[in-house]
């Protein structure tokens, strides 16, 4: 998600995972030698850092203290005072207020994260202003172990984290500070704790990482909140991401993974009330059954497919790879370009290389570490295409077609009733899996003859509780 | 294996039959005043909120139903409470809802079998909405984890502080009662928290501002001034020249 600008009375973002932002730009000095002074609010702290960052179109060294000063967005440090001291790290007044008149307040912009930089001339930008995007790995959170001790406070891409970062910092935690959660341990109380079930939220963690046959993660992506929100609408955007769903049972706000899991109770006839059972169907009109992921791809958009395993598409030498694309294909790359080789079939290959060579137009040269290898498959890409909006669109043709009567004579047709879901920082196999599995719960199997699934209420005499329950 | 059962417990199994359940509900004020109630008769059980025994008083009519759901919507149910009890002038129930507010008050409800000495089922919450009447009191029990009362994004960009003063986040130790947010409070020798304050200040007057980019759309905060009027450098977008500035101390720069 880009978290777009904004301007006093906007809300500061909270963001989770990785983001492309380019934030709420705050002050842009020119100086006298024409370079400028520029800072930009990204959110609330802490942020972990900057994976790229672009100045003008350009790809900067984000490393560069003469240019870029990252500040995570901790506590400002009480007693430092406010003059300025720090090239980033940390949440001092930032080296570049020195460059800005005097009539300038520094401050330390606590628990934001921000970006100062001291951008030099540039005769060669796209246009006279100053434009800075960066690619960000944004929220630090908690994370424990089934026991609830804490284990790290660090950036994370599992939802199920997400969701226990938003749930204390929300409502458990709301006054905290970054060096107590960083502390070892951690800064909950044993009577906070008491109200997290941590098990579970281990539980779907550990689903959430597991790693499938594509190398991918089972579950793991980003959200950004650029304006205020409902806090159980981000709830429930993570819960999708991540298929699970929350409940408080005895205290214990509960994270459950949404798969199939051993029965724990058995209901007869003699737990329900008599004559109380229904089943029905009649939801289904209305039902949604053409199901819209929109996201923003975390994988570079394809410039070409890497050539097959056997063809030796990708090869690792000395530290070196090779990566070559199939024939009829050209990759388009020239030295120094940053590109993203995806999903390749031995996924130690993946990741982002500068091109060092261009042998030609369908082989080129990056350093990468690793051991000497051979491999194919997948496909390369620029690392700036990443974070491109796409959509997948997933259809219940068997459900389209039951609610699709025209009249005497006429076959049924394809009605659709559509539903468009954010899915966030996302992957295509990631949000495609998803829609899936949203398509087949709600509406059963995609298969011909289409039988669609009961919703059924039961009464039980559970000591005077009714409970419903959907099959 | 015969199983013995907690003390006082005897008496209230003999009443009831083998699996038969009561309601008790221990509830706790902002204030921090207790009370615990059941359907069943004057008795003593082990409380969630203090972990030891107390007196549950006879004090709920009805429990419920309540309504469990595993989507984001708030899960609850109403409570009833006799309000007969006392005296003439004073009813315990209309007394309490006198001298304490409830609203927001810590609810643990339990279904209780005490035959098992164990709950069957264990709600926390908190109460909303109570109608009293001559005869008896209803309160709403919501769950305690109401998600639907919290928003995310909510901290604003803003010229004032937005921490609490003293919160764990503002930092300050100072010898001052209260904070009005504002930059020189926080700077001076009673608040002293300069380092922490989250305020984003007024940028410079405007003759501070040196030939800043050409294509501007927003320009605001002049100085202290509500008028918008730009440094004769500036080069402004018509469609926003003229516009009566925000006076949020923002300079800022439009880029999209």
């Amino acid at each position: 998600m880009q978290i777009g600008q904004a301007l006093s009375g906007a809300s500061l973002p909270v963001a989770y995972g990785p983001v492309r932002a380019r934030g709420n730009n705050l002050i842009n000095q020119q100086l006298a030698d024409n370079s400028r002074v520029a800072l930009y609010i990204l959110g609330e702290g802490v942020w972990d850092g900057i994976d790229r960052l672009w100045i003008n179109g350009k790809l900067a060294n984000a490393a560069d203290t003469t240019l870029v000063h990252f500040h995570n967005g901790f506590d400002g440090t009480l007693g430092a005072g406010l003059a300025p001291s720090s090239n980033g790290g940390d949440q001092l007044v930032d080296n570049f207020w020195s460059l800005l008149p005097a009539n300038f307040q520094p401050l330390t912009f606590s628990r934001k994260a921000y970006l100062m930089v001291h951008a030099p001339a540039d005769p060669q930008a796209p246009s006279n202003t100053l434009d800075v995007i960066g690619d960000y790995r944004t929220a630090r959170v908690r994370i424990f172990d089934a026991t609830g001790a804490q284990t790290a406070f660090q950036y994370s891409l599992n939802p199920a984290w997400q969701i226990l970062d938003l749930v204390l910092r929300q409502m458990l935690q709301r006054e905290w500070t970054a060096a107590g959660a960083a502390a070892g341990g951690g800064d909950l109380s044993a009577a906070q704790k008491a109200r997290i079930n941590f098990q579970s939220f281990k539980t779907c963690a550990d689903i959430c990482d597991t790693v499938l046959a594509s190398g991918a993660k089972t579950f793991e992506g980003g959200v950004a909140y650029p304006s205020m929100a409902g806090l159980p609408q981000a709830l429930n955007q993570l819960a999708m991401l991540s298929q699970t769903y929350l409940l408080e049972q005895s205290g214990q706000i509960t994270l459950l993974p949404d798969e199939a899991r051993a029965s724990t109770f058995v209901m007869t006839s003699a737990h329900i009330t008599a004559g109380s059972f229904e089943a029905s169907k009649s939801q289904l009109r209305g039902a949604q059954n053409r199901f819209i992921g929109t996201f923003n791809d975390l994988q570079a958009q394809k410039n070409a497919d890497i050539d097959t395993v056997g063809n030796v598409g990708l090869s690792r030498t000395a530290n070196v790879v090779t990566v070559k694309v199939p024939a009829g294909q050209v990759h388009g790359f020239l030295a120094n370009d940053n590109v993203d080789i995806v999903n390749p079939t031995d996924a130690s290959f993946a990741g982002t290389i500068t091109v060092a060579t261009v042998i030609d137009a369908r082989t080129f040269t990056g350093a990468q570490t690793g051991a000497n290898a051979t491999s194919g498959g997948g496909y390369v890409g620029t690392t700036v295409s990443r974070f491109a909006q796409r959509t997948k669109v997933i259809d219940h043709e068997a459900h389209q077609l039951a609610v699709g009567q025209r009249g005497l004579a006429l076959t049924p047709t394809y009605k659709r009733v559509p539903v468009s879901i954010d899915f966030g920082n996302n992957t295509m196999e990631r949000v495609e899996r998803i829609l899936n599995f949203i398509k087949v719960r709600n509406l059963g199997a995609d298969t011909t003859p289409y039988i669609a699934p009961f919703t059924a209420t039961i009464q039980a005499s559970a000591y005077r509780w009714t409970r419903s329950a959907t099959c | 294996m015969p199983r013995a059962l907690p003390g006082g417990m005897s008496a209230d199994v003999a009443k009831l039959a083998a699996f038969a359940s009561i309601a008790l509900l221990d509830l706790q004020t902002v204030d921090g005043t207790q009370y615990f109630w059941t359907d069943n008769n004057y008795s003593q059980y082990q409380s969630r909120l203090t972990g030891a025994l107390q007196t549950y008083s006879p004090w709920l009519k009805t429990v419920g139903p309540l309504t469990l759901s595993r989507d984001f919507t708030t899960d609850g149910g109403d409570l009833i409470i006799q309000n007969l009890s006392g005296n003439t002038i004073d009813r315990d129930v209309a007394a309490a809802l006198k001298n304490h507010e409830f609203e927001g008050a810590l609810a643990i409800l339990r279904i209780w079998l005490p035959l098992f000495a164990d709950a069957a089922l264990e709600f926390h919450g908190y109460i909303s909405e109570q109608k009293p009447n001559d005869e008896e009191v209803t309160f709403r029990l919501l769950q305690l984890a109401d998600f639907s009362q919290f928003n995310i994004a909510e901290d604003v960009i803003s010229e004032l502080c937005t921490w609490r003063y003293k919160s764990a986040q503002c930092g300050s130790t100072g010898s001052a009662i209260v904070c009005n947010k504002q930059f020189p409070t926080c700077k001076d020798g009673t608040h002293n928290a300069q380092e922490r304050f989250n305020g984003v200040l007024a940028s410079p007057p405007a003759s501070a501002v040196v030939n800043p980019p050409p294509v501007v759309t927003t320009i605001v905060g002049a100085g202290n001034t509500d008028t918008f009027a730009p440094h004769p450098n500036l080069t402004v977008n018509p469609t926003s020249a003229g516009t009566p500035a925000r006076n949020t101390g923002f300079r800022g720069l439009d880029f999209e």
